[in-house]
């Protein structure tokens, strides 16, 4: 079995995440309570809510996150786990990604798999699998550049709101080309220019947030 | 004179009553950590100021002083945590670029992690071997624990947990931070057992200590005086 450090640190945040228990599906639960609740307040007439799902699914999506970010380095923190880990002598670039990746997988991910459904409960035109991809990409957006809000008040109690305060100027690109693209999607006309910005917005935040989470974090 | 320890002579400590050996010729005075003129600001306090100390490989030196006069705050310099506001600090060079072993207030233990869950994912994070910590478990008094999530453990045990850290990654330089706190009879027996073997192998401890404990320190470094 190969083994390494970074995995290790990875495998380590699942099991704990799994262990957290009901805790795990909270994003996920956010975002199909959201969706559910939409028609109930926009109204039943099918144009308006095909209309308004992109936007809304994004939101959602963004909104979601926030209840689950603010724990990525929290926990670790609050224990001193984090000390040991900038001891080991892993980079903690890889360390700190390595964490974020693994709550995306646990809470991210869910909700971009969850799109199809929701696209269908909003009424959409056309609801296929592809409908999956700019959620895919706008969610490990988002819980890239969350983690660096994530990593800025780690030291903090009860830091949520100020997460969501410096890191919702960073969701803006996010949302505007993923509602945009997934308009694409949901009405029939397949990709089109957004999916490139959204992709290339993720890459930049996967090219910066390491480098800024573990300077955040070195920070006392 | 920096020692280097392969990673074989390192791997060779643990529980097999081997020593880490210093190069041919210095089995002793190999210098483990040098702090030369050292200040520590914290806020708008001075902690200490020109603090100087040299800790030689099997030495202990007890960390005394006040609270407030920066205990913690020395044992994290040291670690790399923060940042010396004058002075430098020369720690020896450990296998794959570690630093120190630091044991804390915290025990580093999640609330759902259990002893030997906790030491699983140390060892792999550490690149430390899996097949010790049975041995090592039962060392510190917690095989009947280990599979206890830490919500449900002591203080006591999950200072217990904190010490089988440092015998599966071993390391030269241990900083503990009050390393008694919590712990009964028997596991300062178990504390001050693990330190002497520390030192006999080679490596230098600096303990933060307000009690004496069994263990005499080779040095006092009383921080008072250097307010």
């Amino acid at each position: 079995m190969m083994r390494n450090g970074v995995a290790a640190i990875f495998r380590r945040e699942l099991s704990l995440a799994w262990a957290g228990g009901s805790g795990l599906f909270l994003p996920a639960a956010f975002f199909a309570g959201t969706i559910f609740l939409a028609p109930l307040g926009i109204g039943p007439e099918p144009r308006l809510l095909a209309a308004s799902a992109p936007g809304l699914i994004f939101v959602a999506l963004c909104l979601a996150s926030l209840t689950t970010l603010e724990r990525i380095f929290q926990a670790d923190l609050e224990v001193g786990a984090l000390d040991h880990h900038r001891l080991s002598g892993l980079s903690m670039e890889l360390a700190t990604l390595a964490k974020v990746a693994a709550h995306w997988l646990v809470s991210g991910l869910p909700i971009a798999l969850l799109t199809p459904v929701a696209a269908v409960m909003m009424r959409a035109e056309t609801v296929t699998l592809q409908s999956i991809l700019p959620v895919f990409l706008g969610s490990i957006t988002i819980f890239l550049w969350g983690g660096i809000g994530a990593s800025l008040t780690a030291g903090l109690r009860r830091s949520g709101p100020l997460v969501a305060l410096l890191i919702l100027p960073l969701f803006v690109p996010v949302v505007i080309f993923g509602a945009e693209e997934l308009n694409h999607v949901l009405t029939g006309q397949g990709f089109g220019a957004g999916l490139g910005l959204l992709a290339a917005n993720s890459l930049a935040a996967l090219a910066i947030s390491p480098f800024a989470m573990s300077l955040a974090l070195k920070l006392e | 004179m920096y020692f280097i320890a392969t990673h074989r002579e390192l791997q060779f400590v643990l529980g097999r009553g081997g020593k880490i050996r210093v190069s041919e010729n210095h089995s002793s005075f190999v210098p483990i950590l040098t702090i030369d003129s050292l200040t520590a600001v914290r806020g708008y306090n001075l902690l200490f100021q020109g603090l100087n100390f040299k800790l030689q490989s099997g030495q202990f030196a007890a960390l005394r002083g006040p609270n407030g006069t920066g205990k913690t705050t020395l044992l994290r310099m040291i670690a790399g945590f923060i940042e010396a506001e004058t002075g430098t600090i020369e720690k020896v060079e450990e296998y794959r670029e570690r630093g120190p072993f630091y044991l804390g207030h915290d025990h580093g233990l999640r609330a759902s992690e259990t002893p030997l869950s906790h030491l699983t994912d140390w060892a792999d994070i550490h690149y430390s071997p899996r097949s010790d910590i049975p041995d090592i478990l039962e060392r510190v008094g917690l095989t009947l624990r280990q599979h206890v999530p830490a919500y449900s453990l002591s203080a006591g045990q999950k200072k217990r947990v904190a010490l089988a850290r440092a015998l599966i990654t071993p390391r030269l330089l241990w900083l503990l931070d009050e390393p008694a706190s919590a712990l009964d009879t028997a596991g300062q027996a178990l504390l001050c057992e693990l330190m002497k073997e520390h030192l006999d192998e080679g490596g230098a401890i600096l303990a933060a200590i307000h009690d004496d404990l069994e263990l005499t320190p080779d040095l006092v470094l009383d921080l008072g005086a250097f307010a």
